[in-house]
């Protein structure tokens, strides 16, 4: 071979060898923080200064959330039990965990957890950061140890780069806690035609809807009493009498004050179409079986709040009212970029 | 010449500072070791016992904590051994070593249980997913109730056969998991002189297991109370005071 075939070669085995190299370097996002724009009638999102939001800690907490390596056996993701598509819920009665088992209660959507003051159904965790760690360790969901994730994940480059851009540290435990939370922050809803109606668009409502939302503020359906404020909660805890007696005690579970047996924290009704079945067991599969039980009043229990009291609907207005809940449906929030799940 | 002083004087400074700073300062190692009994034999996990209430049983876990150690010295000076001590009955490791100030102690002051302060039932701030992997207060212990931000404090997992004809029958689940500030308990214990020497002293912790549930004032039935998971508080009172009666100095 003459010299000039033999530079020619080996400059093409140069060449190979460069476009051959790791194809899986993606580019990363930057720390630069994360901002969203809200319309006027929602609060700014409360981000806790020990946590702020940047695009690599958010990107790093997408793929956990979507990770199937972070349960014990590797069957079972944050979305196992919260689908982008049904509102972060998953349509069962109860979430399943690994090992098929169930859980204790409905998987909740996570929409706007931003503004909630405290996490579970019972309230029995202050921080979104704390409640990550809730379904990773428990034995019936994703069962596993943070610090055996830590181990897991210690040769995925992908992460170990997220985190040091997230970070500045390699891949921990509260590295996977506070990214997980991060991105929930950013799953924010806010664009459903209730929302386009309070800022303005006063003919996005039809003349059934314009109905259902003037019965949902009158004071003899009282919905507003405790589905109150842009998020349609006001984060209290409520007896609604579901049940004479209550197999789950819910927030007296965390306080152990009799006075809090049976009360379950008010959940935000925003997509509540997409997220059923409802109450804190599922037990109702539908909100026509929803709005039916409110209709009763509930059953008789010495906690059960004054908030809740029976009343009359005709079909036209149980129509109505259930026109105006759909309302709150935005699935614009599913399809947003941090949102998606990660290929 | 020069660099032969300076070489002289360098390891001089290097060998003075690597000086066991105890013989430097009057300070003392202490070992503080912990020992589980039951009727007056080592405890073992796994092992059947007989209940005074004439059942047999046998404890698969037993795990607690203990706070706020410290030493009061003839003064009346107060001297801090451990913030946080996680015990494993069935583990070999139990035990700190510390130092302290050499001198003559009169009792020893401890809790049972994770002070308030570090519990994180009142902190939004409470970090435990910061916590290392060997930190008392790790998430690896699995004594974290994650669904309520806190601690177990003390932790007692077994079965139990209330079936007298049925050996090996031990259908009965034992599960008490005390917790949340109202199972917190704190206790002072005199100290033998003999118990700590000048230079190296150690200090043996024994618990009676036995006495646990079976307390001196208080038999606590487990075949039919026998779950508490930071519920159940009246349960987790009666056990926490027993546990805390059922501690000594040996």
């Amino acid at each position: 071979m003459t010299n000039r075939k033999s530079f020619i070669l080996l400059f093409v085995i140069i060449g190979l060898s460069i476009l051959s190299c790791d194809q899986s370097t993606v580019e990363l996002p930057s720390e630069r923080s994360w901002n969203i724009n809200l319309p006027d009638h929602f609060d700014q999102l409360i981000i806790p200064e020990r946590n702020p939001m940047n695009e690599a800690k958010i990107e790093l907490g997408n793929y956990l959330f979507y990770d199937k390596a972070l349960s014990k056996d590797s069957s079972t993701s944050c979305a196992s039990c919260h689908l982008p598509q049904l509102a972060f819920s998953d349509g069962r009665v109860k979430g399943i965990g690994i090992g098929d088992s169930i859980g204790m209660r409905n998987s909740p959507v996570l929409i706007n957890l931003a503004y909630s003051p405290a996490f579970m159904m019972d309230g029995g965790v202050p921080t979104l950061e704390l409640q990550v760690i809730a379904p990773l360790m428990h034995e019936g969901e994703m069962g596993f140890d943070l610090f055996e994730l830590e181990d897991r994940f210690s040769e995925n480059k992908l992460y170990q780069d997220l985190s040091k851009k997230s970070f500045n540290r390699r891949l921990d435990a509260k590295a996977i806690a506070y990214s997980l939370a991060a991105f929930q922050r950013t799953i924010v809803s806010y664009e459903s035609n209730f929302d386009k109606f309070i800022a303005g668009d006063k003919s996005i409502f039809n003349v059934e809807e314009l109905r259902g939302y003037e019965l949902f503020n009158s004071d003899s359906l009282n919905c507003s009493a405790c589905h109150t404020g842009f998020n349609f909660t006001d984060y209290n805890y409520y007896n609604i009498g579901l049940y004479e007696l209550y197999l789950d005690k819910g927030r007296g579970r965390v306080t152990e004050d009799n006075k809090d047996y049976g009360k379950f924290k008010v959940p935000t009704l925003r997509n509540v179409e997409m997220s059923r079945p409802y109450m804190h067991d599922g037990s109702m599969a539908s909100l026509e079986e929803v709005v039916e039980f409110k209709m009763t009043g509930g059953k008789e229990h010495i906690n059960k709040s004054d908030n809740f009291k029976s009343f009359n609907l005709s079909e036209d207005d149980q129509k109505a009212l259930l026109a105006f809940l759909k309302t709150l449906s935005d699935t614009n929030f599913v399809s947003r970029e941090l949102t998606r799940i990660k290929e | 010449m020069k660099k032969t002083i300076l070489f002289i004087l360098l390891s001089a400074f290097l060998v003075y500072s690597s000086c066991d700073k105890e013989e430097e300062n009057g300070d003392s190692t202490l070992h503080l070791e912990f020992d589980f009994q039951y009727e007056n034999n080592n405890f073992i996990i796994n092992q059947v016992y007989t209940y005074p209430l004439d059942y047999s049983f046998k404890i698969e876990k037993l795990q607690l904590y203990i706070s706020e150690v410290k030493l009061i010295d003839q003064d009346g000076g107060s001297h801090d051994l451990s913030k946080i001590i996680f015990v494993d009955s069935d583990s070999d490791e139990n035990g700190i070593t510390t130092i302290i100030p050499e001198g003559n102690y009169t009792s020893i002051t401890f809790s049972i249980g994770v002070p308030q302060s570090m519990n994180g039932t009142q902190d939004p701030d409470f970090e435990a997913a910061l916590y290392d992997p060997d930190h008392p207060l790790s998430l690896s212990n699995a004594m974290y109730w994650t669904w309520n931000t806190g601690y177990r404090f003390v932790l007692i997992d077994g079965r139990i056969n209330t079936n007298p004809t049925e050996d090996e029958e031990f259908e009965t689940l034992l599960s008490i998991h005390t917790g949340k500030d109202y199972s917190f308990r704190t206790k002072t214990l005199n100290l033998n002189y003999s118990a700590i020497k000048d230079n190296a002293g150690s200090i043996m912790m024994t618990f009676n297991v036995e006495e646990f549930l079976a307390g001196e004032n208080d038999i606590i039935d487990i075949a039919v109370d026998n779950q508490s998971h930071g519920t159940n508080e009246g349960l987790a009172n009666r056990l926490s005071d027993n546990v805390i009666k059922a501690v000594a100095i040996k």
